[in-house]
């Protein structure tokens, strides 16, 4: 979260199940900070629930195990979004 | 108290709990089959409802040296364990398998616990997020512990369930095949989670009749 404030993050991975809070909350608090930042969100726990707070925060799921396939397809998306934007 | 099998479930139950547990069990060995990248067989799942002695005697029968165990506890409607279990021997070779085969043993071995640890939060999230979207409700789980040691530590870790000498001992051997590893998922509930249980297969059951159309 610091380093998202201190530098030009344009992406985040984040693993869902993390020593003290999880993925999703700190997707939160990126998230308030930075309404364009592109989040995905990694986790094998697949839950409904997990998935659609993911959504709900605007964070792409992406279930493990991770591939390069669903990887790139993130990455590719954000590539394009970014140049959409110009940054 | 101790409460029989027969007791906590009916059949119709036992059955719905197997036909969910069969579906979490190969979405888990899909995610190992695309970590190792080779042919993962599973045994036909075997469901039992033990007390915690039989459970070891159980795992005892099959295997006679020292295991590894990645543990989580999972937390929501039911309140329990769940346990990947394989031989300790075997450890190593299932590292290997997961993150290539080209490292050499110094970075294996040291790789060892993480990647266990991820391993068996893949395989049990895996089989449990598939089980608890089905029953429709939320679990949460704790961050993988890998243990050593032998069956009675397994199945008498602390905090003991507070009530009822009934555990859900599932267990089922998944094998790569080119690699001779094995090993077994177990999950452990007491007496009122499986009550808790019931009243969500209960559920599932009226569900499922429900979206069968008649002919």
């Amino acid at each position: 979260l610091t380093l998202a404030r201190q530098s030009a993050v344009d992406i985040a991975l984040l693993d869902f199940n993390m020593p003290g809070r999880d993925g999703l909350s700190l997707a939160a608090d990126l998230r308030a900070q930075d309404e364009n930042l592109l989040i995905a969100i990694v986790s094998a726990n697949h839950q409904t629930e997990v998935v659609g707070r993911a959504r709900e925060l605007g964070a792409t799921f992406l279930v493990k195990p991770l591939n390069e396939q669903s990887l790139k397809s993130f990455l590719d998306e954000a590539e394009r979004q970014l140049k959409a934007r110009g940054a | 108290v101790t409460k029989q099998v027969g007791e906590i479930l009916d059949e119709l139950e036992l059955d719905a709990l197997t036909e969910l547990v069969n579906i979490g069990v190969s979405r888990a060995a899909t995610s190992l089959r695309d970590m190792v990248n080779e042919e993962v067989i599973l045994s036909v799942p075997t469901l039992v409802l033990v007390g915690r002695r039989r459970a070891v005697e159980l795992l005892q029968e099959r295997e006679k040296n020292k295991l590894v165990a990645v543990h989580q506890v999972f937390d929501g409607d039911i309140i329990g364990r769940a346990l990947l279990i394989f031989p300790e021997m075997k450890s190593l070779e299932l590292v290997r398998a997961v993150v290539g085969g080209n490292l050499p043993l110094e970075d294996i071995i040291e790789l060892e616990q993480e990647a266990l640890a991820e391993t068996g939060n893949i395989i049990l999230n895996g089989c449990l997020s598939t089980i608890a979207n089905m029953l429709q409700r939320s679990l949460k789980m704790s961050l993988p512990e890998v243990l050593r040691g032998e069956a009675p530590e397994f199945f008498n870790l602390a905090p003991p369930p507070e009530a009822g000498d009934v555990v859900m001992f599932l267990y089922i051997d998944f094998a790569i095949r080119q690699r001779d590893i094995r090993g077994y998922i177990a999950l452990l509930m007491d007496l009122p989670s499986l009550t808790a249980l019931k009243t969500l297969l209960d559920e599932f059951i009226e569900r499922s009749a429900g979206s069968v159309l008649p002919s």
